[in-house]
């Protein structure tokens, strides 16, 4: 089997050095990491922004530490598929919908219901359930069929596109993004009959 | 049935790749003698859609996030980080509501009692996984001369089991299950008519499970083996 040639964009490499030499304990990538996740709590302020300001302040304080907990923890599985400030959205997403469900649950006990409405419920439409679960279900595809179904998607790039960057025939990416649209499909789905 | 579902599965493809739209008169006209189609083209529809929409709102937080001077925990980001890596598990500040407190003195005093009264030959139970930690699959995965042993990492509690399934992904469509083993380890050997029994290219799952069934972490990969 030939050996494939994967050719990331620049940046996705660079981040992966920095990763790499992090690692591998040297101090002055940590400290460059240090100041590249200043992004964090911007990106977890900004979804927080744009879902409607459901949670406080203090919580939000806690997503960020959680999501810098998981970021370190996580950072031996970057594989440079995307740059750093993508990946750690897709983990402080995760969280926020965590710390939404804990905020609901807290309120629900604590606040009466008049102050549940325009808190809480506003971050609950099925949108962002939706959201979520698409997120689950990405992370339930290979890193291959993640990978291009974020790369025609996310990054919008055409199937020649993808297939130069990731060393597979335009054939190949083909058919793994229909077998992970296929996935992600039943996925969503089970999760519909899941709520039903 | 397989052929009109062939069908069915090349008129999709075509469509989400943009190659047709859903105006086109060869998808009208098997929407309309086809429901089984009509579902699988309105569930395929819902799901680009979504895929777009998250991708725009993903595009759409960070440039705010770029556009942000300040945000609530920017302060404690390298001590938040110096603390993860001189102590792991141990780094998120402690934070703990009352009712967190009582149950993790209710924790300390029954793991106490296990110590003082367990006996000699009763390891206890097992440690369950810290803080949610992933299961990682460590081989086999990309090309391999062998898929066998599969290995994975992850902590059990007591009573727990993995669930490893392989699937046949040799081919454009998702293949049949090809094999599947319940274990208390994290190790599966292969015997070498099992092996050889393998498809060129797999997809491999594991699932780890309570003793109830409930799902606690699921992971999966794919592998080629490049002497077929």
């Amino acid at each position: 089997m030939p050996e494939r040639q994967r050719r990331d964009p620049p940046e996705h490499a660079a981040d992966l050095k920095l990763v790499k030499a992090v690692l591998a304990d040297r101090r002055e990538a940590f400290e460059a990491l240090a100041d590249r996740l200043d992004c964090v709590p911007r990106i977890v302020a900004a979804r927080n922004e744009r879902i409607g300001r459901p949670l406080s302040e203090e919580e939000l304080v806690d997503v960020v530490q959680n999501t810098l907990l998981i970021v370190w923890r996580k950072l031996p599985e970057f594989e440079g598929r995307s740059t750093l400030e993508t990946w750690i959205y897709r983990i402080s997403s995760l969280e926020i919908m965590n710390a939404l469900r804990k905020a609901r649950r807290r309120r629900d006990v604590a606040a009466p219901p008049e102050v549940l409405e325009g808190v809480a419920d506003r971050a609950a439409t099925p949108a962002r359930i939706e959201f979520e679960d698409l997120y689950l279900g990405l992370e339930r595809l290979t890193d291959e069929e993640r990978d291009i179904v974020r790369r025609k998607h996310f990054g919008e790039l055409t199937f020649e596109a993808i297939g130069k960057e990731i060393g597979l025939t335009v054939d190949m990416v083909k058919s793994r993004y229909y077998r992970s649209l296929a996935k992600l499909q039943q996925f969503l789905a089970s999760r519909r009959e899941g709520d039903g | 049935m397989n052929d009109e579902r062939n069908l069915d599965e090349l008129l999709l493809e075509r469509l989400s790749s943009g190659e047709i739209s859903e105006d086109d008169p060869e998808v009208h006209a098997r929407m309309a003698v086809s429901p089984a189609f009509r579902e699988l083209v309105q569930g395929r529809s819902e799901l680009l859609s979504l895929l777009n929409e998250a991708a725009r709102e993903e595009h759409g937080t960070l440039a705010r996030a770029a556009e942000l001077d300040d945000a609530p925990g920017r302060g404690t980001v390298r001590d938040s980080l110096e603390r993860a890596r001189a102590g792991g598990a141990g780094a998120r500040p402690l934070r703990l509501a009352p009712f967190a407190l009582a149950a993790a003195a209710l924790m300390a005093l029954t793991l106490g009692a296990m110590l003082m009264f367990g006996g000699d030959d009763d390891p206890g139970p097992a440690p369950g996984p810290l803080l949610g930690a992933p299961l990682t699959l460590t081989r086999p995965s990309g090309d391999v001369e062998r898929y066998g042993p599969f290995e994975w990492r992850y902590t059990l509690p007591r009573g727990g089991r993995f669930e490893l399934v392989v699937h046949d992904r040799t081919g454009d469509v998702e293949g049949p299950e090809v094999f599947r083993r319940s274990l208390e380890t994290n190790r599966c050997e292969l015997t070498n008519d099992e092996e050889l029994a393998l498809p060129a290219e797999i997809e491999w799952r594991v699932r780890a499970l309570r003793a109830g069934g409930e799902e606690m972490a699921s992971a999966v990969t794919s592998a080629r083996r490049s002497q077929d």
